[in-house]
């Protein structure tokens, strides 16, 4: 009985053995590895302020972004056109006329001023005319829009979308 | 009696244990089908021996930046160094973000890689109300050597598959290469009016994108050559083919 048992215990022992080697495998060997990032938005907020100002004949107009974030930035003065004329002065090349709006050509960033633009205004009603004396409301609007950037990092303002227009009367 | 029952036995293991060194002849041949350039054929025989071990590595614009290994893991942050030091992360602008998969263990492996890309809020809850296609995390070399799996991707996760095994200290083709958030984010409000009376209101405009965090978790799994097949359905629950070139394909 015991050399009996003896050989079943060996055969037991090679039928497992088989059965593992001939079947599927039943385990299998995996591993793995993460990372994770994130980026918090930093949107700001953008706003702005005008100053008008007349120490000399002229119009000096100022612009500031009083916002959290980068803007860009467009001013249009508003002056009844049959007594007034304004002209704008490009001294400094930063501000370009288009659509009845002069647009600032830098971006500006929170708390900076733009550079000065200067308007003239030119008396459209004859000096000896009797009524000469008129008081004169003149209206600066400046508008400001979100700086966007394209792919390969350059910036570019959409002014079809405005989230900002103060407007300052001298 | 019991003699011819012994015998009959003998008889049956013996046929199980020639199906058993059959099958692993069979598997000697494809591993020497998919090494064409090793003289000879294989190198080892059976891809699982002892003391051999799964390992890989998740690299970031060429720098590990995560590993699991037999006997030491690591995991740092995606993004450290996605701005220059003072600058200001863009939203439109793109950033280089180049990421790829190295076997970093001793045997070869076939890889699965799972993008998840969602927002949070302040809270940090997932915010629902941004969508996560504004996060772009750019995919490439899909199609030969990266396949997506499209019948499991959502807007939120993408699956890739290596198509082929990696071999040891190889590193696969990036599956990115650049990272950007999209920048109609900066101009989504919600307006709401807060009080309304008959001369007057309120108006609160609200930027949608403010204060919110856009997340990217990407994980790496790896699995044993050795019989792919079975092993992929049973631990990733996705039916495969190897072929014989031990080429990885997705089976509907």
């Amino acid at each position: 009985m015991k050399k009996y048992l003896k050989k079943y215990i060996i055969v037991v022992i090679a039928i497992l053995l088989t059965l593992v080697l001939a079947s599927k495998v039943y385990a299998y060997f995996t591993t793995y590895t993460n990372a994770g990032g994130e980026i918090e938005l930093d949107i700001g907020y953008i706003g702005s302020y005008i100053e008008i100002d007349k120490p000399d004949e002229n119009l000096h107009i100022s612009p500031m972004n009083v916002g959290s974030a980068d803007c860009y930035i467009r001013v249009k003065v508003f002056a009844p056109s049959d007594i007034i004329k304004v002209e704008y002065l490009n001294s400094n090349n930063k501000w370009t006329y288009k659509d009845g709006w002069y647009y600032y050509s830098d971006v500006l960033e929170p708390n900076q001023k733009a550079e000065e633009m200067e308007a003239i205004l030119k008396g459209m009603v004859e000096e000896d005319s009797l009524n000469f004396n008129y008081n004169i409301n003149v209206i600066a609007v400046t508008e400001t829009t979100e700086v966007l950037y394209n792919q390969d990092g350059t910036t570019y303002a959409n002014w079809d979308f405005i989230l900002d227009t103060e407007i300052s009367e001298y | 009696m019991k003699k011819i029952y012994v015998k009959l036995i003998l008889v049956v293991i013996c046929i199980f244990m020639s199906i058993g060194i059959i099958r692993l002849f069979k598997y000697d041949k494809v591993l020497k089908r998919y090494n064409p350039k090793k003289l000879g054929g294989i190198s080892q025989i059976p891809q699982v021996t002892l003391g051999s071990s799964l390992g890989i590595s998740l690299l970031e614009n060429g720098n590990i930046i995560s590993y699991r290994n037999y006997s030491n893991e690591k995991t740092d942050k995606l993004f450290t160094n996605l701005v220059y030091e003072n600058e200001k992360f863009h939203l439109g602008k793109i950033y280089k973000e180049e990421l790829s998969v190295k076997n970093s263990g001793s045997v070869d492996q076939y890889l699965r890689v799972s993008i998840y890309k969602y927002w949070l809020d302040s809270e940090n809850k997932k915010d629902l109300s941004l969508q996560p296609n504004l996060i772009n995390l750019n995919l490439v070399n899909t199609g030969e050597n990266w396949i997506i799996d499209e019948k499991v991707c959502t807007n939120e996760r993408t699956v890739l598959y290596y198509s082929y095994p990696l071999e040891v200290g190889e590193e696969t083709l990036p599956f990115t290469d650049t990272f950007s958030i999209d920048s109609s984010i900066k101009t989504s409000v919600e307006i709401t009016v807060t009080s309304e009376y008959s001369t007057s209101k309120t108006i609160k405009t609200i930027k949608k994108g403010e204060g919110k965090r856009a997340v990217i978790e990407v994980q790496v799994e790896s699995i044993q050559t050795h019989n792919a097949e079975d092993g992929i359905l049973s631990a990733w629950g996705r039916k495969v083919k190897i072929d014989e070139n031990g080429r990885l394909i997705l089976i509907d």
